[in-house]
């Protein structure tokens, strides 16, 4: 009877999974005496469907490093992004990118077009993104999340042309990104090249003059504040 | 008709709805061939992101294929649109250089299939997503080339394709695009039947081992426990419609396989399955309402938006340390305090508000301290069972210290090797740049501060560089060296003189206190004491900054750790002078109830230093602000100094760990304390200070602070506490241990009456031979120190190893280099064109760098693996022909193609490798 299409293939399986999950026995609600369980079954249902909350969770629980409550705090800030009517089908809604840059925690952030970009599954390159999509970022960005697959999508994030490894202009756009675009804090192109060649330098092992995903991870592993401040939370 | 048949299958509940998984699963086996074109239809829409990068479309050479008219192909313009949206798919990090060591790929070969760890290598298994890419291109491509005819059979064919394609959605990589894409299926459906038609042998293996290999990494992951498997498919980095497919197919494979046996489910299995359901869901639930435990998380996420990790490192430590004290209070007021009370009288003494600062006066009387605590047995008169307190008191303290410890061991070891591996290997600055951003960063004036501030630090580090290489002459060196010392002994000087100063004023109040004075005065004048240590801990810091400001550090991080150093010696040394009166001077001088007293002293420090705390914050924070912003502009907002805050944390840590033993209850205090400074900590942050300029190794600062924490601090405690239990001897007239000699004592006499109960020799046993025996110490130390030992030599010999290692990526780096310069050579050498791109497509094959591949021609998807086909069609494949060698001598053999290129590359490759052994020898064997 739930309808959400951009989650059916989730939902018969989620169905199975709610109906594997143990409920209060039936033993339980026959000697339940004051109602008491019966209440709290008959108050769990309507409020979740108040709450819109018609979602798989454990399957979502399952497939990302979030917890309960950051799924469902990521619904919540995920539905004020939609208008009142798209709010009933949250599930296939995409929200376009200059909204998804509206929250505090990407509005700043300089790799937040990056970001999107990254994360989206759209069709049209836009950006946009879909609830799973947002999951999926912040999955990523969560706290639990192991060191390499943040560095894999830090990684992503950095590879400005998508082309698989650093070369110099990506290093160049994340330097830029690093410092700003302002007249007084960008490198001047001198101390840019010296900088890259520095990085390079460092960290391409096998100096083909790139940095690929292993030698980025490599980097990586080599600073361990990086999985702390690879981080957004809601 | 394709489309009518699209919309059937659009209906994703359908495609996978886990019961129709399971009944077309019997048809796969039927059909098994057919699973070969599905790869094309789903990936094709990598075609256009690799479109002119032979660096990527790597494998396609050995596919037939036609003049690139992709653009006739009924799909082609959703792939362009597509190329993007394909996103987290169609992007190549399928680590296209995980192979810079030219192994033959098995796609190239056909020889193996390679096998594929999901778990191991999320990574390394995408691999096989880009060579898929390479093959689409080949085949999209052929379609074009379609003969008319063919599409008739083409035709007949759908229906089948269609069930291939409704199962390709169980399929791993392709599965999330058949449901993207539903749109596109109708064309992509021309497109394959062509790749159907054609019958490559090695393109059929290939699928074969490609789907073989899908299989496994299935099997595998069905293989393990579900929480491994959860795991596993949450590392793997691809969408979420993805890890759903992988994970429907596990599942699907799994209830294939318990499906025989399912019929046999007992009720035995039937009840644990119920077990850990019900276990799972009460896990759930519980994880749910600690969630909600979880102090602070707004606050602490404010802090992170505004300052970054570096500062919320401070809060972090502050509420580490909080658990610590609400963990000890719930032990000792449960096990020591609410039995007690239970005893106890009422308390005839009056309540004077300045108790609250001194300690002392009503205070004495009550569960607070040492002193009010009986030593008789707590009996209850209705069943009999008693309490005994003496050994209630003993046990509790001795094992919430031991708790500590261990804690602290294990915090300190995960923080120490998560942090502290192989760290001189990058000293250098430049490639921490990659990952410096602080994403936590959220505010948008803090994002803008961070910015300005890393590119000055950038500049600065790049001018550094070049003012590294002046060498300061001899006599520059020497004076440095001399202000360092000089700078040494002063702060080490003060420190010992603030000891001094501490011990004789201690000493004196000890006899003031002797002198009879009215109980007021008395009052007011141990508050002296706290007071002078509260101020020299505030002043004697900022002596210590001033310090740094005359001596030149060369990197400011030598800076941190020498103020760090200094402070910490500091802090420690009049604790330990501190400890030092109280067990030699206070413990002897036989007063009435000296644990009571010292319990007293620390109640005060703690509070005097809390007081203070707060002070320091308005003076340091505030106060610094108006001027900075009112009075000086050069001053500027503070910063906050995440050093001294932490030190001071570890100060009052320590001294309410030295009182737990005096002052049961003093955890208690800590939590009110550290509750409050943080708050005010909070606030004064927010409106005073600007995030740190400098970077704060957020997280090896942390792990020395844990260090600091357990080594001088913790330790010194467990020594105090050591001395106060098997030295010293206990007050005569109070306390739990009243007229025994030592505190020890209450636990020897305790196993003495043990001893003649048969049914507790065990205790006995253990506390003779384990805990009472020099022996089994010594053995456990020499345990320990070769396990030490043998640590430290795997470490050796792994470190020999990464260095090895190290050096043998860089000779793959160099043969790389080497073999592309040959082919390169190669390629300008040759006139007729088509040839020279031949080369150099077989030398993409073996993942040539970047660099080279941009190089390369986008003309490159050009028409000669027809040629290569002969070569795999005879694939004798049985040696490498001598005679090609690396000059063009067989150009005009009837075989022009993708065999000589072939082989051209093996044998630059051999040549490689033969060169590379030379240099094996010299690097290796010295």
């Amino acid at each position: 009877a739930i309808a959400l299409p951009g989650l059916q293939a989730g939902v018969p399986l989620a169905s199975l999974l709610w109906q594997a999950l143990p409920r209060p026995s039936s033993a339980l609600r026959r000697w339940d005496p004051g109602g008491g369980v019966r209440a709290v079954l008959a108050l769990r249902a309507p409020l979740s469907r108040a709450a819109g909350i018609t979602f798989p969770f454990s399957l979502s629980q399952e497939l990302t490093f979030l917890t309960k409550q950051e799924i469902l705090l990521a619904h919540k800030r995920f539905r004020e992004l939609l208008s009142k009517e798209e709010r009933e089908s949250i599930l296939q809604k995409r929200v376009p990118k200059s909204k998804i840059l509206t929250l505090p925690e990407l509005k700043a952030n300089p790799f937040r077009d990056r970001i999107c970009r990254v994360f989206s599954t759209s069709e049209d390159g836009d950006g946009s993104m879909s609830f799973e999509d947002f999951l999926d970022m912040l999955s990523v960005f969560s706290d639990s999340a192991t060191s390499e697959i943040k560095s894999h999508y830090a990684f992503r994030i950095f590879d400005f042309d998508d082309d698989g490894t650093l070369d110099r202009k990506d290093l160049e756009k994340l330097v830029n990104c690093l410092t700003g675009e302002g007249d007084e804090t960008r490198l001047s192109e001198s101390e840019m090249d010296q900088l890259i060649q520095n990085i390079l330098e460092e960290s391409d092992i096998d100096k083909d003059g790139t940095i690929n995903l292993s030698e980025f991870q490599h980097v990586i592993s080599r600073s361990p504040d990086f999985a702390s401040s690879f981080k957004i939370v809601l | 008709m394709t489309y009518h048949y699209n919309e059937a299958f659009e209906n994703p509940d359908y495609h996978y709805s886990e019961t129709l998984e399971i009944d077309r699963s019997r048809e796969r086996n039927s059909s098994f061939h057919q699973k070969l074109p599905e790869s094309s239809l789903d990936d094709d829409s990598l075609y256009d992101s690799y479109e002119g990068r032979s660096g990527r479309g790597q494998r396609n050479q050995d596919y037939p294929m036609a003049i690139p008219m992709a653009s006739m192909q009924p799909g082609f313009q959703y792939s362009h649109s597509a190329s993007r949206s394909a996103g987290p798919n169609t992007n190549p990090y399928g680590n296209p250089h995980i192979n810079p060591s030219f192994e033959y790929e098995p796609e190239l070969a056909y020889t193996s299939p390679s096998t594929f760890h999901a778990v191991d290598g999320p990574y390394v298994r995408r691999s096989s997503d880009v060579s898929d890419g390479g093959n689409l291109n080949a085949e999209g491509e052929c379609s074009s080339e379609l003969p008319a005819s063919s599409s008739q059979v083409a035709a007949s064919d759908q229906k089948m394709v269609f069930v291939n394609f409704s199962r390709s959605s169980a399929s791993i990589e392709e599965g999330s695009f058949s449901q993207r894409y539903n749109r596109r299926q109708a064309d992509l459906v021309y497109r394959m039947p062509s790749s159907l038609l054609r019958l490559d042998s090695n393109a059929e293996t290939y699928n074969e081992d490609k789907y073989k290999q899908e299989e496994k990494l299935i099997k595998n992951l069905a293989s393990m426990s579900s929480r491994e498997r959860v795991k596993a498919i949450q590392k793997t980095p691809k969408t979420m419609k993805e890890k759903r497919d992988i994970r429907n197919k596990v599942l699907m494979e799994k209830t294939k396989k318990s499906g025989s046996s399912s019929t046999q489910i007992n009720c035995c299995t039937h009840c644990l399955y119920k077990t850990a359901l019900s276990y799972r869901r009460f896990k759930n639930g519980l994880s749910e309402y600690l969630h909600l435990l979880q102090l602070w998380q707004k606050t602490l996420k404010v802090i992170r938006g505004k300052f970054g990790t570096s500062v919320l490192s401070y809060f972090v430590f502050l509420k580490w340390l909080l658990t610590f004290n609400i963990f000890s209070f719930l032990v000792n007021f449960s096990f020591i305090t609410i039995p007690q009370l239970i005893a106890s009288g009422p308390n005839n003494l009056s309540f004077n508000g300045l108790e609250l600062l001194t300690g002392a006066g009503y205070f004495k009387k009550t569960v607070l301290y040492y002193g009010f605590y009986t030593n008789s047995t707590i009996t209850k008169t209705e069943n009999n069972s008693s309490y005994n307190m003496q050994l209630a008191y003993i046990f509790t303290i001795g094992i919430y210290f031991i708790i500590c410890f261990f804690s602290l061991v294990y915090s300190m070891a995960k923080s120490f090797c998560k942090n502290f591996i192989n760290l001189q290997t990058y000293s250098g600055s430049a490639a921490k740049l990659l990952c410096i951003w602080d994403f936590n960063i959220t505010n948008e004036k803090a994002v803008k501060l961070k910015q300005s501030n890393l590119s000055t630090q950038i500049k600065e580090s790049l001018s550094e560089v070049t003012l590294e290489v002046l060498n300061l002459s001899l006599k520059q060196k020497i004076a440095r060296i001399a202000i360092h010392l000089v700078v040494w002994v002063a702060s080490l000087g003060i420190a010992a003189a603030c000891c001094a100063g501490v011990y004789f004023l201690s000493r004196n109040e000890l006899q003031l206190l002797e002198g009879n004075k009215s109980e007021l005065e008395n009052e007011a004048a141990t508050l002296v004491l706290p007071i002078v240590v509260s101020l020299l801990n505030l002043l004697i810091p900022f002596c210590f900054a001033l310090f740094g400001l005359i001596e030149k550090f060369q990197y400011p991080r030598h800076q941190l750790y020498t103020t760090i150093i200094r402070n910490v010696c500091l802090k420690i040394s009049i604790i330990g002078i501190l400890c030092y009166y109280w067990l030699n001077d206070v413990a002897t001088s036989e007063k009435e109830c000296w644990e009571s007293l010292v319990g007293q002293e620390i109640y005060r420090l703690i509070v005097i230093d809390f007081i203070f705390c707060l002070l320091g914050s308005f003076f340091g924070e505030f106060v610094r602000r108006i001027i900075g912003t009112k009075c000086c502009k050069k001053l500027g907002v503070p910063e906050f100094d995440i050093a001294r805050n932490v030190l001071d944390l570890i100060y009052t840590q320590t001294l309410a760990w030295i009182g737990i033993f005096f002052a049961p209850l003093m955890p208690a205090m800590q939590i009110i304390s550290f509750f409050i400074i943080f708050y005010v900590k909070k606030v004064s942050l927010m409106r005073n200070c600007q995030p740190p300029r400098k970077v704060w190794r957020a997280s090896q600062m942390t792990t020395l602070f844990i260090f600091l924490l357990f080594f001088p601090s913790f330790t010194g405690v467990l020594s105090v506490m050591a001395v106060t239990i098997w030295r010293l001897t206990p007050s005569k007239q109070c306390g739990p241990f009243q007229g025994l000699t030592s505190i020890i004592h209450a636990v020897s006499g305790w196993i003495h009456i043990l001893d003649s109960y048969s049914s507790s020799k065990w205790v006995v046993w253990i506390y003779r031979n384990l805990i009472g025996s020099v022996h089994f110490f010594f053995i456990l130390t020499v345990i320990v120190l070769i396990i030490t030992y043998l640590y430290w030599q795997i470490i050796e010999g792994r470190k020999i190893m990464v260095r090895l290692l190290h050096e043998q990526i860089i000779n793959e780096g160099k043969d790389k280099m080497f073999l592309l310069n040959k082919l390169r050579a190669l390629q300008t050498s040759k006139l007729d064109p088509p040839k020279g791109e031949l080369q150099e497509r077989s030398s993409s094959s073996y993942q040539p760098s970047r660099q080279a591949a941009l190089q390369m021609t986008t003309s490159l998807e050009r028409p000669f693996e027809r040629n290569g086909r002969d070569f795999y069609a005879e694939s004798s494949f049985d040696g490498i022909p001598e005679k090609t060698g690396l000059s063009p001598a067989d150009e005009e053999g009837h075989q022009p193609g993708i065999s000589e290129t072939l082989a051209l590359a093996l044998r630059a490759r051999q040549q490689a490798e033969w060169e590379m052994e030379d240099d094996d020898d010299e690097d290796f064997r010295p």
